[in-house]
């Protein structure tokens, strides 16, 4: 997974340090000044790995502080009264994994590793501070958690609306775009961290369903299975298969500073 | 835990070379009625050409545990 040494990448391009992947990641979205840069380098943090499956927030938890992914990839997950779990985010490097605990104290979904992954834990209080005293801050903090929003919509959709092939083609073209926007270098082939069981959590499909779905775009060439992971090959198959447009990933949302 | 397979035949033909494990063959049946519905929904046009869909669902020793029929008459 290339995934690895992009916070090492980012830091030492930007030279802000371990936060330099959160800064790139707003960057992404909102213009900061110079001292925003310095001042959000500049919060204090302590540096976790975590391993995949490892429990990063709990329902129901009271939040201190928030995580900020530096490596690895992380998924938002509700489980129902039965059992039955739906993957509702998933969280790339560079993001803020609980901006919504600045405000709302309680929180309402776990979070997990998907993948191994190194994070940054941000007290709370530090970044609220952030936020008071600096515009440029409050407003990059509100457009994350508004792009957020709007990344759910789609997913809502995806889910409601579109059919299974649709649906698996959406959220792999998805993926492919919020990678190749904090990776380094252009991914190529991006491996995707998603099993067939955590797919049908994520898609409300069956992992047969699924199954039978990354054949068929095995068999047009859009993705390939080597060994049991699944790569993205050809991502203009798979944004024409499900009317791909990007749009609702709000990138370059630059007016109104 | 124990491996299931589900194979599609008529519709379209799928062997699902896979499978998944299932606690157990109540388990394997009732995903094997719930994949059946799922596509269904998912493609009704395809279920109405081929007037139906066939799922098979067959144990990792390779016995035949359940059929899921769906029939289009008319």
């Amino acid at each position: 997974m290339p995934s690895t040494h992009w916070m090492d990448e980012h830091a030492k391009r930007m030279g802000h340090g371990p936060l330099s992947i959160l800064i790139r990641k707003l960057l992404n979205h909102s213009r900061l000044s110079t001292s925003d840069q310095q001042a959000i380098a500049a919060l204090p943090h302590s540096i976790k790995r975590v391993e995949t499956g490892d429990s990063i927030l709990r329902e129901g938890d009271r939040a201190e502080i928030c995580p900020v992914l530096l490596s690895g990839f992380v998924y938002r997950q509700k489980v129902a009264a039965d059992g039955g779990r739906q993957i509702v985010a998933l969280k790339m490097p560079g993001d803020a994994l609980d901006f919504q605990s600045i405000f709302l104290h309680i929180a309402d979904h776990d979070v997990r590793a998907l993948t191994p992954a190194s994070l940054a834990l941000v007290p709370l209080k530090a970044i609220e501070e952030l936020t008071v005293t600096r515009g440029g801050i409050a407003r990059a903090v509100l457009v994350d958690i508004l792009i957020e929003a709007s990344i759910s919509r789609e997913w809502l959709l995806n889910i409601g609306r579109r059919n299974a092939l649709a649906r698996l083609a959406h959220l792999l073209c998805e993926l492919h775009d919020r990678v190749n926007e904090i990776a380094i270098e252009h991914t190529g082939n991006f491996e995707v961290p998603l099993t067939q069981e955590q797919l049908a959590d994520l898609l409300g499909l069956t992992p047969v369903h699924i199954n039978r779905m990354l054949r068929q775009l095995e068999q047009v060439g859009a993705i390939g299975r080597p060994s049991r992971s699944l790569t993205i090959l050809n991502f203009p198959k798979l944004a024409q298969i499900s009317s791909f447009s990007s749009t609702y990933l709000h990138r370059s949302n630059f007016s109104g500073v | 835990m124990p491996h299931y397979f589900f194979h599609t035949t008529n519709g379209s033909p799928h062997r699902d070379e896979d499978g998944m494990d299932l606690p157990d063959i109540d388990a394997a049946r009732r995903e094997a009625v719930r994949y059946g519905g799922s596509l269904i929904s998912d493609d009704p046009d395809m279920i109405i050409r081929e007037k139906g869909i066939r799922i098979d669902l067959v144990d990792d020793g390779g016995e035949h545990r359940l059929t899921v029929r769906i029939v289009i008459e008319g």
